[in-house]
């Protein structure tokens, strides 16, 4: 594997990993909507919100190491 | 021009956004930077909305908009401009933003691609190892800004956001921006969360999947986000076009409201 073939596998991973995240959270918020009591709806949302968030900030270092 | 507005929930149900929309025709959403609500947009609104409905809102943390969580990433921003669409009953919108808009911009083109018919990135830049950053003075001011008044940190940032000419020839407009800018206050948290968000920013990589018409502005004389980022995004972005604005610094809608005609033309050839 040469280094184009790697970092095109490891923006795969990264963007595969990014999708799950999104799904997560989108989960998370879909509960909090969904689920109308309280403190359930906060920790959803908090969850959720976190998820996005440090996710994000994960996925961001990521590509910003490897340039992709 | 008829003008409504309301209070969109984002996506976590506690986070929510003021919006307002102005004028009639194809719909083009503004997306303000650092710090500014949907407010500062106030000289291009009544330009764009001639010929297009205008939308604009107060990102999470500012103006009338509240925000439940600490930190903000262009990520949830850009999933809020969707919910402001949501609220107002837009399926896919013109979407012009400005430095921390241009970011969310980028983003929701890339989370959201069918709601985006047409970008306007202004003096922004992309994120990753390749933009260029800020010299060593503004980023310093960026620091200390968390810690002033309003009033003394906008006088503190005319030699940053504006060029020389408009400082020379034009005081009385940045006056008025100022004006407009302490109308709507905002909290030192909330400036910390949209700094974080700018900075930890990261699309260069992906722009290259953003397939609609796209047009960037920049200043030349930009030390907020040098111009050097702007020739970076139109570089990547296929079949992107590149408006640089000799004269101007960061807020060149302030410094070149010609300009907004400019952007108008480009919107309405493409609805």
């Amino acid at each position: 594997m040469d280094l184009d073939q790697f970092l095109a596998a490891a923006a795969a991973c990264i963007d595969a990993y990014e999708a799950s995240i999104r799904a997560a959270s989108d989960f998370q918020f879909t509960l909090a909507r969904a689920l109308d009591v309280e403190p359930i709806r906060s920790i959803a949302a908090t969850c959720g919100d976190l998820t996005r968030d440090l996710g994000a900030t994960a996925v961001s270092s990521a590509r910003w190491l490897l340039d992709v | 021009m008829t003008a409504t507005a309301g209070l969109a929930p984002a996506p976590d149900g506690r986070t929510r956004l003021h919006w307002e929309t102005t004028g009639s025709g194809a719909p083009v959403l503004l997306i303000h930077g650092l710090g500014l609500s949907g407010g500062a947009w106030w000289r291009t609104v009544p330009v764009l909305a001639r010929r297009l409905r205008v939308i604009t809102f107060d990102n999470r943390g500012t103006g009338r908009s509240q925000a439940a969580s600490l930190a903000y990433t262009t990520e949830a921003m850009a999933d809020d401009a969707a919910a402001v669409l949501d609220a107002a009953g837009l399926e896919r919108v013109h979407v012009y933003g400005i430095s921390l808009g241009g970011m969310i911009a980028q983003q929701l083109a890339l989370r959201h691609p069918d709601r985006v018919r047409s970008l306007v990135l202004g003096a922004t830049q992309p994120g990753g190892p390749r933009a260029r950053p800020p010299d060593a003075e503004v980023l310093e001011f960026l620091g200390s800004r968390l810690h002033m008044q309003p009033r003394d940190a906008a006088r503190a940032s005319i030699p940053f956001n504006y060029g020389t000419r408009c400082r020379d020839e034009h005081p009385e407009r940045i006056e008025e921006d100022i004006a407009q800018r302490l109308a709507h206050p905002f909290s030192e948290a909330a400036y910390a969360a949209q700094l974080y968000a700018g900075a930890v920013h990261n699309c260069y990589g992906r722009l290259d999947r953003i397939a609609v018409p796209t047009l960037v502005v920049h200043g030349a004389l930009d030390r907020m986000i040098p111009v050097a980022n702007a020739h970076l995004i139109a570089g990547r972005i296929p079949g992107a076009r590149l408006r640089i604005l000799e004269d101007s610094g960061h807020l060149y809608p302030t410094e070149a409201p010609e300009v907004d005609v400019e952007i108008a033309a480009f919107l309405q050839a493409l609805s």
